[in-house]
């Protein structure tokens, strides 16, 4: 299958309520079913959709109540693909921030080190100030690439969640890994800096990595903190292409030209330019940094 | 007092705030009026009833209610004291409700302190026990007058400043189910008030819980709420040593040590109270769930 010139993404910028998992489902559905009327290839949901951001004690319940759900939105999902943020939980009883890709009526599984993987799972867990991520989730461990299907052929895409974005190698990893297109879902809480400081990560995290980020952020309110939404896609360029309102709950359609994408990268390689001498020294100095060499 | 009260009860003009203080308040205004809307819709209630009292903490409240629920499903209530309310709060309160077009529920509350008087007459000569009296009474009758209405929420209207400092009443007017602008300092209160167009005098004059006849927040706490403002700022938002902060400000060490230590010996007032930790699931250590 020959790889896309274009996709169609679609944003869904919801405000889901902590506690009702079937209600937030049902959001999703009408969602979804919203999407494949405008004929997207992808619909990308924020962090933890399923749950709310703030659930707290609530997340032990999320995973098993979001299971039979699952089957149902596997079965919409046969003419588009859905990045959705949830609470992940393994055999073990271990809770993940987790993202998981459905399409072709099933679960979308990821490449990462020669293995299948079902879902992605967030890199870094704030625990400082209002976060307090590590007392309920697992960090992942890498990031994975999807091969996802569109009208027009397989593109490539990587997937990262929320404070992963404030850190460089997520996105880079994925970008290395060959991903045209990185989904930056977020539950990302508003204060009056915010907004602007994320949109310059974002557009620094596409600009560093020629590629597009489609960013879609939580909206709405929950225990009185905002979830400001603000959802977009930013170009190779560092261009916010489309864009949602800030705070409501919005449903945005986006295009995305891969072959514009990839002359763009003819021109900039910025990948190419990456040099393992200056990976290792990073490596050198974190781990001197971890030593106490530098703090 | 009332002679030294500007007399402006026109909107106009902009209170002057500090720069460490600016913030865009347009932005807050929508997005405390967000989180009103979306609080209220997520747990349920329709209504807010809030207390009214001719200040500036309690007009901005009322003002944001207004905007983000309507002024339909805002019940303010002005609970004076006689003798001890002003009659500048008396006028502006009405002022206040006229101009947000809210009805506005006067009671008088000094027949209820009488009776706590005399069933406790030890209180009459604390000045203390007396104030705390009063604004209970206050919280009871909000609440109250929540209940009769039914899926209706006590509005909260404390500021950062009075949370930090403690310079409120536990369980009296901070007890109520969600303080919207509890992240603003007062200067930002009054400078937000200042631009939404509430009249000059409610931002102007001098705050003053009003509990102790002639009292002011100033006469009472030391220190003028620019200065405390901008001491919190430094001591809590940038988390700089009280040796710094008295450089920056200009003042003895140790006055900044005491209200630096006022905030740490009020944090009881902010938090539920402790419970006895017996098993493995204790509330709110253990079981930790969202409000909404």
């Amino acid at each position: 299958m020959s790889a896309p010139d274009r996709i169609r993404v679609a944003l869904a910028q919801i405000a889901p309520k902590m506690g009702d998992v079937e209600g937030n489902f049902q959001k999703i559905y009408s969602f979804t079913e919203a999407a494949v009327k405008n004929a997207a290839d992808v619909i990308v949901f924020p962090e933890l959709a399923t749950a709310g951001y703030l659930s707290q004690g609530i997340f032990f319940d999320v995973a098993e109540k979001s299971n039979p759900n699952l089957k149902k939105l596997a079965e919409l999902a046969k003419d588009i693909n859905v990045v959705l943020g949830m609470v992940e939980e393994d055999f073990m009883g271990t809770l993940y921030n987790a993202a998981m890709i459905l399409g072709n009526g099933g679960v979308i599984k990821a490449n990462w080190l020669g293995k299948k993987v079902s879902s992605y799972r967030k890199l870094y867990l704030p625990t400082y100030g209002m976060f307090e991520e590590s007392r309920w989730f697992a960090p992942g461990s890498g990031v994975p690439i999807y091969d996802l299907s569109s009208k027009a052929g397989l593109f490539k895409a990587g997937v990262v969640i929320c404070e992963d974005y404030w850190q460089p190698l997520s996105v880079r990893i994925a970008a290395t890994r060959g991903a045209q297109v990185v989904f930056a879902i977020a539950s990302s809480p508003k204060t009056l800096q915010k907004p602007k400081m994320t949109h310059s990560l974002l557009v620094a995290r596409a600009i560093e990595n020629a590629l597009y980020v489609v960013f879609v952020n939580q909206a709405g309110s929950q225990d009185m903190v905002n979830f400001w939404g603000g959802s977009e896609v930013i170009d190779f360029e560092g261009n916010s292409i489309a864009g949602a309102p800030l705070r409501e709950e919005s449903l945005v359609m986006a295009d995305l030209d891969l072959y514009k994408e990839r002359k763009f990268r003819e021109i900039n390689p910025m990948l190419k330019e990456e040099r393992e001498e200056v990976i290792k020294d990073y490596e050198a100095a974190f781990k001197e940094m971890r030593e106490g060499g530098t703090m | 007092m009332s002679e030294k009260l500007p007399d402006e009860k026109q909107a106009g003009g902009e209170y002057p705030l500090p720069d460490e203080l600016r913030f865009d308040w347009r932005e807050a205004e929508k997005d405390i009026i967000n989180e009103i809307k979306w609080h209220l819709a997520n747990t349920g209630a329709e209504k807010i009833v809030i207390g009214l009292s001719g200040g500036v903490d309690s007009s901005l409240s009322l003002y944001l209610g207004v905007q983000a629920l309507g002024k339909e499903n805002v019940v303010a209530l002005f609970l004076p004291e006689q003798g001890t309310t002003p009659d500048y709060d008396i006028e502006d309160a009405h002022a206040v409700a006229e101009l947000l077009q809210v009805k506005l529920v006067e009671k008088e509350i000094t027949p209820l302190i009488n009776i706590f008087v005399a069933a406790l007459p030890e209180i009459s000569g604390n000045q203390i026990a007396l104030a705390n009296v009063k604004a209970r009474i206050r919280m009871i009758l909000l609440y109250a007058v929540a209940n009769s209405l039914g899926k209706a929420q006590v509005m909260g209207t404390s500021d950062k400043s009075e949370l930090l400092l403690g310079y409120t009443t536990k369980y009296g007017d901070s007890g109520a189910d969600f303080l919207p602008i509890g992240d603003l300092y007062k200067s930002q209160v009054r400078f937000m008030s200042s631009k939404v167009g509430l009249p000059k005098r409610i931002w102007l004059k001098p705050p003053s819980p009003q509990l102790i006849k002639g009292k002011t927040a100033q006469s009472e706490l030391g220190l003028s709420y620019e200065v405390l403002d901008r001491l919190l700022y430094y001591r809590v938002d940038q988390r700089y040593p009280e040796e710094r902060i008295a450089a920056i400000l200009g003042l003895p060490v140790e006055s900044v040590k005491r209200y630096s230590s006022l905030v740490i010996k009020s944090d009881h007032k902010r938090k539920a109270p402790p419970i006895g930790k017996v098993g493995g699931a204790t509330i709110n250590i253990d079981w930790r769930m969202p409000i909404e």
